[in-house]
């Protein structure tokens, strides 16, 4: 454990001396601004429950915080590759759960921090100005919160998988397009081909198979509108807010934490493109 | 010592039984006593129905007076022309789908005044009849699920009944209008029952502020004609087959001034003709406004729409929009009237496919149908349903 601290300590201390934790720190409060300001300041805020304006915000973290979690932490790790340093790691008496693991939370911790601090300073700012519902600017804050977490694993293996930055940021790019715009047309046209009895369960599946889902879905859930999805979605609503379903999705989003870094473990034992 | 046990027990059971008989005031007992056009005045306290009411009179009660029935048929029945109850509460009628706390038929002009009906199969029934008033009454039926309780007020086959002022919770429909003609319904409050109001077969009602909320439907309008809804909340009909209006085969309506916000489904009009739906606020529903069906003539105009999930869903071109407010117009007014110079586009393919697919609405707004969405209005479509005078600002804003 004390070795993954070192390395977290050291991968924090990069982080908080580059650039791009600073910018990230700007993507975070304006997107905090923008979630915030906008749940309160428009002629919709007095409608309670779940809004337009709540699911195009939601879309902006859905489409922003995977882009960019993915995108970073397989190119840090990747880029490690390509400048040797991973191997200089190796060389070290550290093992490569210790490296993963201190490596997620370098990374982890700065992001954390600076989505803390953004949101943070949002609502301090924003609450001088207006009237602000915390209830909801809390919630946008765990969603942003939760969406890096579950992608920050999936970043790292994407990462080690690659044998340089070039293909992580290809892999990157596609995996994001997959898990944020493709993942839902094809189970779209999958439901068309499925009995109709069968539709339920199918979409009720697939939301677990994707970080994107699991949040999206989650949220909306969280949000007390299940509703939202509509009447023949009933028996998926009353699932997914009975214990059972709550298991099911804590169960799903640690596996997109573990095992990814599981995967990146083996990897790293196995000295893949090193 | 056993038998005067036994003796000193039988005599208690024998004065307890007659102390009850003695409290035991028959309502039918003191109607009997009376002539036409009397008042009478009942002192605080419990009397025994059932009871019927023949000629005309008039009952009040002064303090807590109960009209108690045996869980057995309607608890007052009123057969007369010119009956007038006032201030009584009526409870225990049985629990028979057409039981009632009072049922009036073959009568005119029956006044019903702040009366309580608790654990009724239904309220109010009224069969037939002109000039009656139900006022200030509060109602509720027995605690089961609502399709096993009966009707708040029922109006079957009535003329120029007043529905005014009455609170009614949990019951079936909150005011059933059943082959009813020139029905006035006002400032009523209707909640957790399956219908608000609900319009079947009947002509000429005006139904205005009136609060409709957390019900399955606020207003559920079928096969009649020259129905207006004007000033009333309707809020909360937030079920999976909540409407605040539903309205099928449906023949001149006019919604006006109407705020329906939180719905499942703000308006749905289904093979109807002449509607109009003006000036209203719709605003948070899943679904503001949708529309199934053959529909001729469907005029909607000057409406606010805020904040719905989805704004419309129309099948079919019988709906004309003019001149209404939409949150998610985004379009600009160059020339200062205060209408946006491109028409609002309501269908999009994805809202169509919704209509033609339920289950796609468990995608709807995430961020593969809203990249779609804006893919496609870069393109043009083909038939959409527009608004060619979309105005820029809500009513009442500078």
């Amino acid at each position: 454990m004390s070795a993954s601290w070192m390395i977290a300590r050291y991968e924090m201390k990069r982080a908080f001396r580059s650039r791009w934790l600073l910018l990230l720190f700007l993507l975070f409060v304006s997107l905090a601004f923008i979630s915030i300001f906008m749940t309160n300041a428009t002629s919709t805020a007095q409608y309670d429950g779940f809004t337009r304006q709540m699911a195009s915000l939601l879309n902006v973290s859905l489409f922003i915080l995977p882009l960019m979690t993915i995108l970073i932490g397989s190119m840090l790790v990747a880029g490690e590759k390509e400048d040797g340093q991973l191997l200089l790691y190796r060389t070290y008496p550290i093992s490569p759960t210790a490296l993963v693991i201190g490596k997620w939370l370098g990374l982890f911790l700065p992001l954390a921090v600076m989505l803390t601090l953004g949101y943070g300073i949002a609502l301090v700012v924003l609450s001088f100005l207006m009237p602000v519902r915390l209830g909801l600017a809390v919630a946008f804050y765990l969603i942003a919160l939760l969406l890096i977490t579950l992608f920050l694993s999936f970043s790292l293996w994407v990462g080690y998988r690659m044998k340089s930055r070039l293909h992580a940021i290809g892999v990157s790019l596609f995996s994001w397009a997959f898990f944020v715009l493709f993942y839902e047309f094809l189970i779209i046209a999958l439901t068309f081909l499925l009995p109709s009895t069968q539709i339920v369960m199918v979409l009720t599946v697939s939301v677990f198979f994707n970080p994107v889902e699991i949040v999206r879905v989650g949220s909306i859930l969280a949000l007390e509108s299940g509703t939202f999805f509509g009447p023949s979605m009933y028996d998926f609503t009353i699932w997914a807010t009975s214990l059972f379903g709550i298991i099911a999705f804590v169960i799903a989003s640690l596996a997109w934490i573990l095992v990814p870094l599981l995967d990146s473990i083996r990897l790293v034992k196995k000295g893949n493109h090193l | 010592m056993k038998k005067i046990l036994v003796y000193i027990i039988f005599f208690i059971i024998l004065f307890y039984e007659d102390s009850v008989s003695a409290k035991e005031t028959l309502l039918q007992t003191i109607i009997d006593a009376t002539s036409p056009y009397d008042t009478i005045t009942l002192q605080e306290g419990t009397y025994y129905g059932p009871a019927v009411i023949t000629h005309p009179l008039t009952i009040e009660g002064e303090g807590d007076v109960i009209i108690q029935g045996n869980f057995e048929g309607n608890v007052l029945t009123i057969e007369s022309d010119r009956v007038q109850i006032k201030n009584v509460t009526i409870r225990q009628s049985g629990q028979q789908l057409e039981d009632a706390g009072i049922l009036i038929q073959q009568a005119n002009e029956v006044l019903i005044d702040r009366v309580r009906l608790e654990d009724v199969q239904r309220g109010i029934f009224i069969r037939g009849g002109f000039g009656h008033t139900l006022s200030h009454n509060k109602m509720m039926s027995f605690p089961v699920h609502y399709s096993k309780r009966g009707n708040g007020i029922h109006l079957l086959n009535t003329k120029q009944a007043i529905v005014i002022n009455n609170n009614i919770n949990a019951v079936q429909d909150g005011i059933y209008v059943d082959e009813a003609f020139d029905t006035k319904i006002e400032h009523n409050v209707v909640k957790h029952s399956r219908y608000g109001i609900h319009f079947m077969f009947s002509s000429n009602a005006e139904a205005h502020h009136n609060t409709l909320t957390e019900n399955v439907n606020g207003v559920m309008a079928m096969n009649s004609n020259h129905i207006q809804l004007i000033n009333n909340e309707l809020t909360h009909q937030l079920t999976y087959r909540g409407y605040g209006i539903l309205i099928y085969d449906m023949e001149s309506m006019r919604i006006e001034h109407n705020t329906i916000s939180n719905n499942h489904n703000g308006i749905d009009i289904q093979s109807s003709r002449d509607i109009e739906v003006v000036d209203n606020t719709i605003a948070g529903n899943y679904v503001g406004l949708s529309s199934k069906g053959k529909n001729e003539s469907i005029q909607i105009t000057e409406n606010d729409w805020l904040a719905n999930i989805v704004q419309t869903k129309l099948s079919g071109e019988a709906v004309q929009l003019e001149r209404n407010y939409w949150d998610d117009y985004k379009g600009f007014d160059l020339t200062g009237n205060g209408v946006g110079q491109l028409p609002y586009e309501t269908n999009s393919t994805t809202t169509d496919w919704m209509v033609k697919h339920p289950h796609l609405q468990f995608y709807f707004e995430s961020p593969a149908f809203n990249l779609w969405n804006t893919v496609e209005r870069m393109f043009n479509r083909g038939k959409v349903v527009t608004d060619e005078q979309p105005l820029v600002r809500r009513k009442g804003e500078q």
